[in-house]
């Protein structure tokens, strides 16, 4: 019975984690409509900055300073490629063959291309060695920072997206980009920084894992990236509040099959809870049924 | 249209020429490596053609072609060995290879295909980049589910001893340990490289292919003319996944090639190779998928050679931690997004290198220039948009523009475009 | 009844003279050429009305004026300044709004959220509630609905947000098209008559409608689109009295 308790509790932090990044796959897909294969070697980047910045800011020596100066220093640096990203491989592709019938199909192979030449890039950077990163707080406090600090951030960006004016605009373009165009709406300033923000919750929660007692190595973002992806089709691909609740889902569920011998079928299990949902409900748990185009 | 005497011809040609190649590759080319690796292009050749009728003609997106490559290599390489073993084991002889291959092609095809019709039928309610998400999920949880079996013994259950025998991460060597035997040689490859793009051109180009594009197009449209979206879209992941499963099964017992199957073999790389290659040579392309095949296997093989350069073994002296394969994939994966920016409708885009002689069958409204025969579901799904477009003066010369207004408002091209665009030959730019 | 809609930046082109002038544009889309030749021109203060059938041409030519799609050939220009290479953004700041065909609203986002980002590019809190308030005058309905999800509108009263939405942006120049496009009949007479309210006040139009009768009781000049062409143009008295547009686009 404990055991299952701790699980849970282990499964609702690395939910919430899990989280954080399907944010930015979500937030894309609902501006762009597509799937940003990129962002969990964004993730993975930022993993590593943050391990940087931390032992250059001095690890366990000043943990707090270490601690939120190597996790901005991460968001920045991951904000920027995001947005480097979308420029290099995503914005030139916009508006271009158009009536094509791969018009969406093309972006994808961008997407997909970016994806490894970021990993081999950071294979050729940082070598493909393990690297762990210094124990800055005790894990039982770390566990309740991860999960305060992700909630916190779905709040605010709830808020953001709701409340303010770009985040409207970024509502807008996602139901319709030309009509947002012909309200003066700018959509590259807007899709840029929703590039931004996606990447930078991505790299909190990069940190945020690795602080958590997980290395950091060039293929880190193919696992927790396919798990985030996953968590944010399952909510919903385009819903914010789904991505909460397909982290947390998939968090309690990889939690919960590490008590039972199948504990290396995890990820099975994971793909297999994403094929059900979406069988079930073809758009994930709270997307709106119907809005997809053909 | 070629007389029943020059097809039998041409295919009396066809077939000496493959047999010729089975005994003279090794003259043509002597280098065993590029040998394997000009084998190895002709089964990424039959890949690509098998997704460009998922990706290409049915507008649907698979990203997860690994999957079912994994169960044909899977189903080839169990097969082979059993049968090898049957025979007696010792050498793969080519007399022998008229045995086992048609088996290995046979049931590789057919149980890939079972898998497709498993993976095709959530296309019944999911569109687009939902059903793409699930065939992804189908080829990790193939490639997971092998990859974690147990095989340490101490395995209960005929599942988990069936799934251990096939060697978890360590790959599956045939039933003994030996190796899957290698009895797919030139001409089996060449044959079925042959074969598959014959057929691939046939269904492009029939009415099957015809009424697929029209439903890529405008399904609504489409479907209320009586075309059954679900049978042709389950039908398109049928063969594309039988295609894809011959192509695996000729893989694993690809001559020279490697003799263990390993489920690391189809991870998503594999997959997005494929796409690759697919986007690359144009999708909707036979000829486009053909060459993208070639193009990508060699391209990887030549960034591999670069790696010989003595200017590179300096680098590699001076640095020693310097990642070669890194940089390979590196180098390939920003060739790859370059290209995808300066042509994004592929090198081909939908056009075929061989300009199709065009069976001329003019009809009184159509313009005067020959158009390719169509099918009745097909020009009704035309008429039907053009209806939608008003109609006014869907006919003759007022088409052109009604055609447009239609495109805008559903932001695709209607399909009368998309078969003139066939029509154009190659180097005439259009913009 | 008087509606006060002030333009935003009132157009340095004098009352009568040419506000926007297109010269021989042609486009092309997908390989196909939508617009071979059209040439029009509309003045300042004017409702001039754009007819023909599906397919002429006629939203083609608005989407290229908005800088939506490409300009194959030719020129636009807006108060005396050529219109190549700006950004849509930028032709909406300079003081043109489209009301897109098919209304194009925001389906999630409520009445007053629409609104609200049509004034995208005034920041100023006061002029936005003003223009609120002139918008809700012209259409009454908007106002008892502000809080409802744009999706959840009529068709009729989606177009009436659909064009208080670019209202909101105060332009010099409104572009609608189809405005009567799959809306009750009653409807449409109600939004005919903002959109004329609208052009008392300074609006200049341009209008683009299959409802050739409607259009050609509107506008004080009309153009006839055929096949990307334009085939006729005059006076709308002088076009609705044609033998040829009566038999054509009025029925007889």
């Amino acid at each position: 019975m404990m055991e299952i308790l701790s699980a849970l509790i282990t499964g609702i932090a690395q939910g919430s984690m899990i989280a954080l990044i399907a944010l930015g796959y979500t937030m894309v897909y609902g501006i762009l409509k597509l799937i940003n294969f990129a962002h969990s070697e964004v993730f993975m980047m930022g993993a590593f900055i943050g391990l940087f910045a931390i032992t250059a800011l001095g690890g366990t020596q000043a943990p707090l300073l270490a601690g939120v100066g190597g996790t901005l220093c991460a968001m920045a640096f991951a904000g920027v490629l995001g947005v480097v990203v979308e420029r290099v491989a995503y914005a030139p592709l916009r508006g271009r063959g158009r009536g094509l019938s791969n018009t969406r199909i093309t972006p994808l192979v961008t997407a997909l291309g970016m994806s490894v030449l970021l990993q081999n890039l950071a294979q050729l950077l940082f070598t493909a060695r393990y690297r762990n990163y210094p124990q800055l707080l005790p894990i039982e406090h770390t566990r309740k920072v991860i999960f305060v600090t992700a909630v916190l951030v779905m709040i605010g960006l709830e808020l953001f997206v709701k409340r303010t004016w770009m985040g409207k605009a970024m509502r807008a373009i996602s139901m319709n980009a030309e009509a947002a165009r012909l309200m003066g709406v700018k959509t590259s300033r807007v899709i840029a920084i929703t590039f931004v923000t996606g990447s930078m919750l991505a790299a909190l929660g990069a940190v945020l894992f690795c602080l958590d007692q997980s290395p950091v190595y060039p293929t880190a973002g193919v696992v927790i990236g396919t798990r985030a992806f996953v968590a944010a089709v399952i909510g919903g691909i385009g819903n914010i509040t789904g991505a909460m609740l397909g982290g947390l889902l998939i968090g309690v569920i990889g939690e919960l099959t590490k008590l039972t011998p199948y504990s290396g079928l995890q990820d099975v299990l994971v793909f297999a809870a994403l094929i059900a949902v979406l069988l079930v409900r073809p758009t994930g748990l709270l997307g709106k049924p119907g809005t997809e185009k053909v | 249209m070629p007389s029943a005497v020059q097809r039998v011809l041409t295919a009396l040609l066809l077939v000496a020429a493959v047999v010729g190649l089975e005994f003279s590759f090794e003259h043509i080319i002597p280098d065993a490596a590029w040998r394997q690796l000009a084998l190895l292009a002709m089964v990424n050749v039959i890949a690509a053609l098998s997704l460009n009728i998922i990706n290409g003609m049915a507008g649907q997106f698979s990203i997860g072609h690994a999957g079912f490559l994994g169960i044909g290599a899977y189903t080839g390489a169990i097969v082979a060995g059993n049968l090898h073993q049957m025979l007696g084991g010792g050498d793969t002889p080519f007399e022998r290879s008229f045995i086992v291959m048609p088996v290995v092609i046979l049931s590789a095809g057919l149980v890939a295909a079972v898998f497709g019709f498993v993976v095709g039928l959530p296309s019944l309610r999911l569109r687009g980049d939902y059903l793409a998400i699930v065939t992804l999920g189908f080829a990790e949880i193939f490639r997971l589910v092998i990859g974690t079996a147990d095989t340490g013994g101490g395995t209960e259950g005929a599942i988990n001893q069936a799934l251990a025998s096939l060697g978890g991460q360590q790959g599956y060597a045939g039933p003994d340990g030996t190796g899957v035997p290698q009895y797919a040689g030139p001409f089996w490859i060449f044959g079925a490289v042959t074969v598959a793009t014959l057929v691939a051109w046939r269904l492009k180009f029939s009415g099957w292919g015809r009424t697929l594009r029209a439903l890529r197009e405008d399904e609504i449209a489409s479907a209320a003319v009586g075309v059954d979206p679900t049978r042709y879209k389950v039908t398109s992941f049928v063969l594309s996944a039988a295609g894809a499963g011959i192509a695996g099964g000729l893989m694993a017992s690809l001559r020279d090639g490697n003799p263990t199957v390993q489920p690391e073999q189809f991870s998503f790389a594999t997959s997005f190779d494929a796409i690759t290659m697919v986007i690359l040579g144009g999708s909707g392309s036979v000829s486009g998928a053909v060459l993208g095949g070639v193009l990508v296997t060699f391209t990887v093989k030549m960034i591999e050679q670069l790696q010989g350069l003595d200017s590179v073994q300096a680098l590699k002296a001076v640095y020693p931690s310097l990642d070669l394969n890194a940089l390979r994939m590196v180098i390939y994966a920003s060739i790859l997004v370059g290209l995808m920016i300066l042509r994004p409708e592929g090198l081909l885009g939908e056009r075929e290198i061989f300009r199709r002689k065009s069976r001329v069958k003019v009809t009184g409204a159509g313009p005067a220039q020959p158009v390719p025969a169509r099918t009745e579901a097909e020009v009704k799904a035309e008429r039907s948009e053009e209806g939608q477009a008003g109609g006014a003066e869907a006919g003759g010369a007022g088409a052109e523009g009604a055609g447009a207004e239609g495109a805008m408002a559903k932001g695709a091209l209607p399909e009368g475009t998309a078969i003139e665009r066939e029509e154009q030959p190659l180097g005439k730019d259009r913009s | 009844m008087k509606t006060a809609h002030p333009t935003r930046k009132p157009p340095s082109t004098a009352l009568g003279a040419p506000l926007l002038e297109v010269h021989d544009l042609a486009v092309a889309y997908g390989g196909i050429r939508a617009l071979k030749r059209v040439s029009l021109e509309v003045r300042c203060g004017e409702i001039v009305a754009m007819i023909g059938a599906n397919g002429a041409g006629k939203t083609t030519t608005l989407k290229t004026i908005m800088r939506l799609l490409p300009i194959a050939a030719g020129r636009i220009s807006y108060d005396g300044q050529d219109l190549a290479g700006v950004a849509t953004e930028e032709v909406v700041a300079r003081g043109v709004s489209l009301v897109p065909e098919g209304r194009a609203i925001f389906v999630n986002l409520t009445v007053r959220e629409n609104l609200e980002l049509g004034a995208w590019n005034h920041k100023d809190q006061r002029t936005i509630q003003e223009t609120l308030e002139d918008v809700v005058k012209l259409f009454p309905r908007l106002g008892e609905r502000m809080k409802q999800e744009g999706g959840t509108l009529s068709g009729g009263e989606q177009q009436m947000l659909a064009i208080g939405r670019a209202l909101m942006a105060r332009p010099a120049m409104l572009l609608l098209d189809e405005p009567s496009l799959g809306i009750a009949p009653r409807l449409v007479a109600d939004i005919f008559e903002a959109v004329a309210l609208v052009a008392a006040s300074g609006t200049t139009i341009l209008l683009v409608e299959q409802n050739t009768r409607l259009a050609l009781k509107y506008s004080t000049r009309a153009y006839v689109l055929r096949t990307g062409e334009i085939a006729m143009s005059g006076s709308s008295k002088e076009l609705a009295n044609n033998e040829e547009i009566r038999a054509a686009y009025l029925g007889g």
